[in-house]
């Protein structure tokens, strides 16, 4: 695993959204399931919905990151694309009843920075037989 | 170009890593691998900074086409930043995926027209392109950066240097961080991000940030 960028990365990443999903609920008790006001977790403002989000990118980032290099870079691809879709769709969105994500400016940062790596890593490395293996 | 100048390209000497694909089939993977290519966290940053860079100039776009009422000068800006940035954004797909900038050496004058355009957007504002100065400013470091990026690949072109996948991942974070840094306030200084209600702004009942709606 050590040898491979995006199984380190998938690796690192679900454990981290993860371990954020879960300390999400210790801090979203009475807030609406999609409430496009949530509540601050450190500096990121979340929601239930947020949280099982986090949860979900999270297990599949964590086992793709387990299982292999080619499990690992489409995992990170996908959920990098998605995430910057996600983040250039909601800047369309962002006042209507479609934003069930509730991002604030520390959200947008570290969604967009989350997006970049997973899609640039998932798309330029690990690409030769012998680094798929790994 | 640089991307193409590197293109594949094997490490010279003698570790596992510097062989070819098919050479490297026949051994087993290294306890402490390299990645095998050239400069791969400026290649990744160069990458990040096209997806922001494309992000941005969509929000142009949007911005220019939210505040206007249909003139052709309009209509033209608003089409041509939001072409860029598709163009921008599947670029740096191509360029990650194939590593070589899509369009050859015509990107680089692509990219220094856009540059400039970015700048007389902002010292000569236009009726289309008013209150975005923020937004131009993040599109025209971003740009910046590619350019950069890209110029850097091309002098460092000769040599044969590659990083090991944890110390690659931390540049690369450091990159996505600073890239998304640039990008998110211009984003937000858009028509676009004008219309998000700020979270602290409204319905906060209790202190520590507990919202209710």
């Amino acid at each position: 695993m050590r040898n491979s960028p995006n199984r380190l990365i998938a690796t690192i990443f679900g454990a981290v959204y993860l371990l954020v999903g879960l300390l999400g609920f210790a801090v979203t008790s009475g807030v609406g399931f999609a409430a496009t006001e949530g509540a601050n977790l450190i500096i990121f403002e979340v929601n239930p919905l947020h949280n099982v989000i986090h949860l979900a990118i999270g297990a599949a980032l964590l086992f793709a990151g387990l299982r292999g290099t080619a499990s690992a870079r489409t995992v990170n691809a996908t959920v990098g694309a998605v995430y910057l879709l996600v983040g250039i769709v909601g800047l369309f969105l962002l006042n209507s009843p479609l934003n069930i994500i509730a991002l604030n400016g520390a959200d947008n940062v570290l969604h967009l920075a989350s997006a970049v790596l997973l899609l640039g890593v998932g798309l330029s490395l690990d690409k030769s037989p012998a680094a798929a293996r790994a | 170009m640089a991307g193409q100048d590197m293109a594949g390209q094997s490490m010279t000497g003698h570790h596992p890593a510097t062989l070819p694909p098919s050479a490297q089939l026949d051994r087993p993977v290294p306890q402490q691998a390299v990645v095998p290519q050239a400069h791969p966290s400026v290649r990744l940053v160069t990458g990040f900074a096209g997806f922001g860079a494309g992000s941005v100039n969509l929000a142009i776009s949007s911005s220019i086409f939210a505040t206007g009422s249909g003139e052709p000068e309009r209509v033209i800006a608003g089409a041509l930043a939001g072409l860029w940035g598709a163009a921008l954004l599947a670029g740096a797909v191509v360029f990650l995926a194939k590593d070589r900038p899509a369009g050859g050496r015509w990107v680089r004058y692509a990219l220094a027209a856009a540059a400039v355009a970015h700048l007389a957007a902002i010292a000569f504002p236009t009726s289309a392109t008013a209150g975005l100065g923020l937004t131009q400013l993040s599109a025209l470091l971003l740009t910046l950066i590619i350019i950069a990026s890209l110029a850097w690949l091309g002098r460092a072109a000769g040599e044969k240097r590659a990083m090991r996948p944890g110390r690659l991942l931390l540049a690369a974070f450091a990159g996505a961080v600073l890239v998304a840094g640039i990008t998110t306030p211009g984003l937000a200084a858009s028509t676009a991000g004008q219309y998000a209600i700020p979270h602290g702004g409204h319905g906060n009942l209790a202190p520590g940030g507990h919202h209710q709606r």
